[in-house]
């Protein structure tokens, strides 16, 4: 009787993993979710208020299938007057083509900024074809996102200047990253897109700064802070997913849409992100 | 006749030290014969590396680089010797089409973490018109800053490049190697 009981409880615990793993294979990394975020500045919403402002990252495409149709498809209902991308297009050893692809079919009334992640530098010399011709330095004319590398645009909307800037991502970063975010003193609302959520911390709490960032998938599965210290993901310790303040400055990480390492997500669904400035 | 003597000592004396740096049998780091080279060098935006015919030192081709007016536009090759013990020196060619001098600087890092000017070897090369042999004796290689050597056993990277050039410039680099004498 005890042994019965033993294995029907093993049993249904054997049941109960094969059901998650199920659902975190198959089933959640298909279900994109939008994810409506306010985000309260004054000088942001005197620029930004009533524009629709997308956010994607670590699309980690490998084919165009029906997760990345479904994006496009949401995008397409969204209509975005800005659409930003933080990171991560490509699987690790994988062609750049749909990923290319992909860019080429995205609009938004204003404007696409975006910056590469660690993923898209693996093979640098593929990474060209991001922004440029193959075996040229005339720009592609594959897509019209405009990749920022440690740089920035100033864009002109009708309430105002809006700043964009980019953190570029993992590559052969040699020389000082760009200083030019870590000294934005005047109120001209400015949006930093950085893959690595953790160039968080090089901007000043006094900066009227907003980053976007991506690179943590929201950890894949829910784990506490204290075990991603201990496996060595910094980022995902600090700055897993959501919204984060300090002083003045903002920060938002978003769970992305794709998966590398596992192709496991388990209450951590993909979402495209909305947000809406406000005072 | 003492003075031919001389004369004719003073030459082979010359031609004897000039061969110095010619180790026989150099660990070649990078030769730029085939097109797989191109994939063991860090791709970089504002430098376009494309293989030539032209100018090659080792081998029948070399890499032509094109250098976009930037920040810091040149070359970082993928190491696959970062253990620089029991060599003298590191050694690269450099040609220089164009008619007029160029500035070139090296950087070495014995760290991973891109380490600031002071803790990095830093040095800069006017390139004249033509053939430049660059030899960069190791015993040498210390840090701007501190003065202290650089690690030989954990080299981490190489960047031959220009600083802020204003204008394209074309250079066309081979062999670059490390030297027993």
């Amino acid at each position: 009787m005890k042994n019965k009981i033993i294995f029907r409880a093993w049993s249904a615990a054997a049941l109960a993993v094969l059901a998650l793993v199920t659902y975190g294979v198959w089933i959640e990394p298909e279900r994109i979710t939008i994810h409506q975020v306010p985000i309260h500045d004054s000088y942001f919403a005197r620029v930004l208020e009533n524009k629709v402002v997308v956010q994607i990252s670590d699309l980690h495409i490998q084919t165009i299938g029906t997760r990345e149709k479904k994006v496009l498809a949401l995008l397409n209902a969204i209509k975005p007057d800005i659409i930003f991308l933080t990171g991560d297009y490509v699987q690790w050893d994988g062609t750049n083509e749909p990923a290319l692809y992909f860019l080429s079919r995205l609009q938004a009334k204003i404007g696409v900024w975006a910056v590469m992640g660690d993923y898209d530098y693996h093979d640098s010399r593929k990474s060209c074809a991001f922004c440029h011709e193959q075996g040229a330095g005339k720009l592609t004319r594959k897509h019209s996102v405009r990749f920022l590398k440690d740089s920035m645009d100033a864009v002109r909307l009708p309430r105002g200047m809006l700043r964009i800037g980019g953190f570029d991502g993992e590559g052969e970063n040699a020389f000082s990253r760009s200083k030019a975010f870590t000294n934005l003193n005047d109120h001209t609302p400015s949006i930093i897109l950085s893959h690595n959520p953790l160039n968080y911390d090089l901007i000043r709490e006094d900066q009227d700064i907003v980053m976007l960032a991506g690179d943590t998938h929201g950890g894949q599965v829910p784990l506490p802070g204290w075990l991603f210290r201990i496996l060595g993901y910094k980022k995902n310790a600090l700055y897993n997913q959501g919204l984060f303040e300090k002083g003045l400055k903002k920060l938002f990480v978003s769970r992305g849409i794709g998966t590398s390492h596992i192709p496991l997500r388990l209450f951590r669904p993909p979402e495209v992100v909305v947000f809406h400035f406000m005072p | 006749m003492r003075t031919i003597e001389t004369l004719i000592f003073l030459v082979l004396s010359l031609l004897v030290l000039s061969n110095c740096s010619r180790d026989p049998n150099p660990r070649i780091l990078n030769d730029f014969e085939s097109n797989a080279e191109l994939d063991r060098l860090y791709w970089n935006c504002h430098t376009l590396y494309t293989l030539s015919g032209d100018h090659a030192t080792h081998g029948t081709k070399s890499l032509k680089m094109e250098l976009f007016p930037s920040d810091y536009p040149g070359l970082t090759p993928l190491l696959d010797v970062t253990d620089w013990r029991g060599y003298t020196e590191f050694c690269f060619d450099l040609y220089n089409p164009s008619g007029k001098p160029v500035r070139l600087e090296v950087r070495i890092d014995d760290r991973e973490d891109y380490p600031d000017t002071g803790e990095r070897y830093n040095r800069d090369f006017i390139l004249k018109q033509g053939n430049n042999h660059i030899v960069i004796p190791l015993a040498a290689v210390v840090a701007s800053g501190s003065k202290r050597h650089l690690n030989l056993a954990t080299i981490r990277r190489v960047f031959i490049y220009m600083n802020h050039p204003v204008k394209r410039t074309t250079l066309y680099v081979d062999t670059i190697s490390l030297t027993q004498k």
